[in-house]
């Protein structure tokens, strides 16, 4: 189900109002089944709080949280960034509408508040980008590697990202290709 | 008349090594140890219309009861230290049949980060078995030619 337009012209109103123009935020795709919000990344906790809990809105469910590594500028000026991009899909289980929030943060030294004590689901999803891309989420209750080894180096999504030869002693790629042998 | 003829029934002459090889080959008992989609196709192998067990092979719980373990899928690097373990768990002798592309080399995930590239990196391999998966009756082939393999085998000689 769509939006309820009427919420999504309120919406960037709401959040002006309710930290008095402290947090900026912007609709940046309003006609999309989905619509996205755009803010800065210092204001997350904020944002996500007037979103799990305001009356009015009541996204309750955590559907994901996604980060993307932009490597290089866009003709798009929306992904006009070199760094990371993190959407946060916020759905409404009353009316089944959803919200994405969208940040984004410095190639550099990439940090986010964590909101893993407003949806315990966020916990797995900050690993799995703490994981893949490197992004640090502070505060975090519990952030370790999800998928990939404990002793693994690297963040493996980024762009520029190098395998190295070796893994535990196992080599990265073939030195030969496989020859067909038939055994008869 | 010939020493055939004049033994009674149900005896047979053979060679020692030609009837160990016979018994083992018979008895391959396999692991029950799945990675990927490759793995489906082993289940099905199992199931009654491939039926892998009317040639004497019967899934095991265990490696310690385990004489073959067939690498049915993609092997990632968190994986490959446990399957190393398991494959030293088994009893010699043992045997291996690396199931599918993934297996022999990496196939789909050749530029994967987290992929092993061919499980022959870790443990030595007695059947290639390629498909992407590979049918039932593609792997009771390779048991086949590892039963050939098997019965070839001087196993009592050094």
């Amino acid at each position: 189900m769509n939006f309820p337009a009427a919420h999504l012209e309120k919406l960037a109103k709401l959040v002006d109002s309710v930290y008095n123009g402290a947090v900026s935020s912007e609709i940046v795709q309003a006609d999309t089944k989905i619509p996205v919000l755009k803010i800065n990344s210092r204001d997350i906790r904020k944002v996500v709080e007037l979103v799990v809990h305001h009356k009015d809105l009541g996204f309750t469910y955590l559907n994901t949280i996604s980060g993307t590594h932009l490597a290089e500028t866009r003709e798009d000026e929306s992904l006009d960034l070199k760094g990371f991009e993190m959407f946060y899909v916020f759905s409404n289980s009353q009316d089944f509408s959803s919200l994405a929030i969208k940040t984004t943060l410095p190639e550099n030294n990439p940090e986010i508040d964590t909101i893993d004590d407003f949806s315990g689901s966020a916990n797995w999803f900050e690993r799995e980008i703490f994981d893949l891309l490197g992004v640090n989420f502070k505060n975090s209750q519990d952030l370790r590697r999800i998928m990939l080894p404990p002793d693994w180096e690297g963040h493996p999504l980024r762009k520029d990202f190098k395998e190295g030869s070796h893994y535990n002693g196992i080599p990265t790629t073939r030195s030969s290709e496989l020859e067909a042998i038939r055994i008869e | 008349m010939s020493l055939y003829h004049e033994m009674p029934e149900n005896i047979f002459v053979t060679s020692v090594d030609q009837l160990l090889g016979w018994s083992r080959k018979h008895s391959l008992w396999w692991l029950l140890f799945g990675l990927a989609c490759c793995s489906i196709e082993l289940m099905h192998t199992g199931g009654p219309r491939a039926d892998i067990e009317r040639f004497g092979s019967a899934p095991r719980g265990t490696p310690r009861q385990a004489d073959l373990i067939i690498i049915a899928g993609t092997l990632t690097y968190k994986m490959a230290s446990r399957l190393k373990l398991l494959y030293e768990q088994m009893a010699e002798p043992k045997y291996v049949i690396s199931m599918g592309s993934c297996s022999n080399c990496g196939g789909l995930f050749d530029k994967a980060y987290s992929v092993v590239k061919g499980v022959d990196q870790i443990m030595p391999v007695d059947v290639y078995l390629p498909g992407c998966p590979p049918r039932p009756e593609a792997l009771l082939e390779a048991l086949v030619i590892l039963q050939k393999k098997i019965q070839k085998e001087k196993y009592l000689r050094k």
